[in-house]
């Protein structure tokens, strides 16, 4: 069994190395993208922890273009990292909106305690944790980029 | 050209033209300009301008509220219950404390509901606001869908479109806005109870309860 598994994976690998680049720069694109649908066409405001997700994850949308472009498969590290950062805050602020029982009893002044609220976008996912999805899509396909680069140095 | 830089650059264009695209619409979509809060010396929870029904009731209820809060949209049903049940003994004032730091349409709503009092129809605009807040707070042109229940209401939409960003209702929101902060108030929906700040839960019995405690 685990032969065939090894075999049917060994017919992938190439076409995953090829492909798999062109797939982390959509993911990240279209997080870039559709978040900036969110906030400037929907109007749904990005509260403090959602500008700190954006910092990391808009610069992997234009960075892993560069490396399909310039094939600096070294720099899959750098888009790990970002990716990383990304999956944090993500995860932290997924974590906090699951701490958060129904309608709050006031809106704030308070800009920050937004960040709790959670508002489903896409059926009942939210965007933290959209972004979660992408961060970690991209930070596990960049460590297996760079390290199959590694490898193969 | 080889085939993979066509695909980057292909990519890359419809990526640029998304970016340009979203700019635009944003602009195109804007909600109406932010009301700045006026400086107000002493705050006055009721003023001669204030939108009220039943002012000559015993008791009287005040809200500040934000129509893009959800908070304020829960409550709203609770205070319709209540105005059921206390009926000429409850009076009601409703004043703007739109949160435009968080809810980008605040604003909009809250000088929309201004026009249409200028029609006589600010409760029933007011009332229409928190019914379909979950339509509107997301929706792509905020301005679109006031005028759409402005036309609900059979109002003039000519004169409802005029004085959306008219002086008066800019005035009026302002001033609200100031008393607010005046007040150090810090959320919505923020109520007040024959003057007294009310802290309970926004529930009915609570409330019910809070008024009928009312000599």
């Amino acid at each position: 069994m685990s032969d065939k598994i090894s075999l049917t994976w060994s017919k992938i690998k190439p076409q995953a190395i090829r492909w798999l680049p062109y797939k982390l720069w959509l993911i990240s694109l279209v997080a870039m993208l559709g978040s900036l649908y969110f906030s400037e066409i929907r109007h749904i405001n990005p509260c403090p922890l959602c500008w700190y997700q954006r910092i990391f994850a808009y610069p992997n949308a234009i960075l892993i273009g560069l490396i399909i472009w310039k094939k600096d498969r070294r720099a899959w590290l750098y888009t790990a990292v970002l990716a990383l950062g990304q999956v944090a805050v993500a995860l932290y602020q997924v974590l906090l909106q699951a701490g958060v029982r129904g309608i709050a009893s006031s809106c704030s002044t308070n800009i920050a305690t937004t960040c709790a609220k959670a508002y489903p976008v896409l059926g009942p996912l939210t965007l933290p944790q959209l972004s979660l999805i992408a961060g970690l899509t991209i930070l596990i396909g960049s460590i297996w980029l760079y390290r199959h680069h590694r490898a193969t140095v | 050209m080889t085939t993979e830089t066509k695909i980057i650059g292909l990519i890359s264009l419809v990526s640029i033209a998304l970016l340009f695209g979203f700019v635009w619409l944003s602009s195109v979509n804007a909600p109406l300009p932010k009301v700045e809060p006026q400086k107000v010396e002493k705050p006055e929870l009721i003023d001669s301008q204030s939108q009220r029904l039943l002012p000559e009731a015993p008791v009287q209820l005040v809200e500040f509220g934000d129509f893009q809060c959800p908070a304020c949209g829960a409550t709203h049903p609770v205070i319709k219950q209540l105005q059921a049940h206390f009926g000429s003994r409850l009076g009601f004032v409703y004043r703007h404390y739109p949160l435009d730091g968080i809810h980008p349409h605040a604003d909009s709503t809250a000088l929309a509901s201004q026009a249409a009092a200028n029609q006589g129809k600010f409760f029933e605009y007011h009332d229409l606001l928190f019914a379909k807040q979950n339509n509107w707070s997301t929706a792509t042109s905020i301005k679109k869908k006031l005028i759409s229940y402005a036309k609900e209401l059979n109002l003039d939409l000519k004169r409802f479109e005029e004085d959306l960003n008219s002086e008066s209702s800019r005035e009026r929101v302002a001033l609200d806005k100031g008393t607010a902060l005046a007040l150090g108030l810090t959320g919505t929906p923020s109520l007040f109870i024959n003057g007294e700040r009310y802290q309970g839960e926004l529930t009915f019995e609570a409330l019910k309860a809070a008024i009928e405690a009312i000599k």
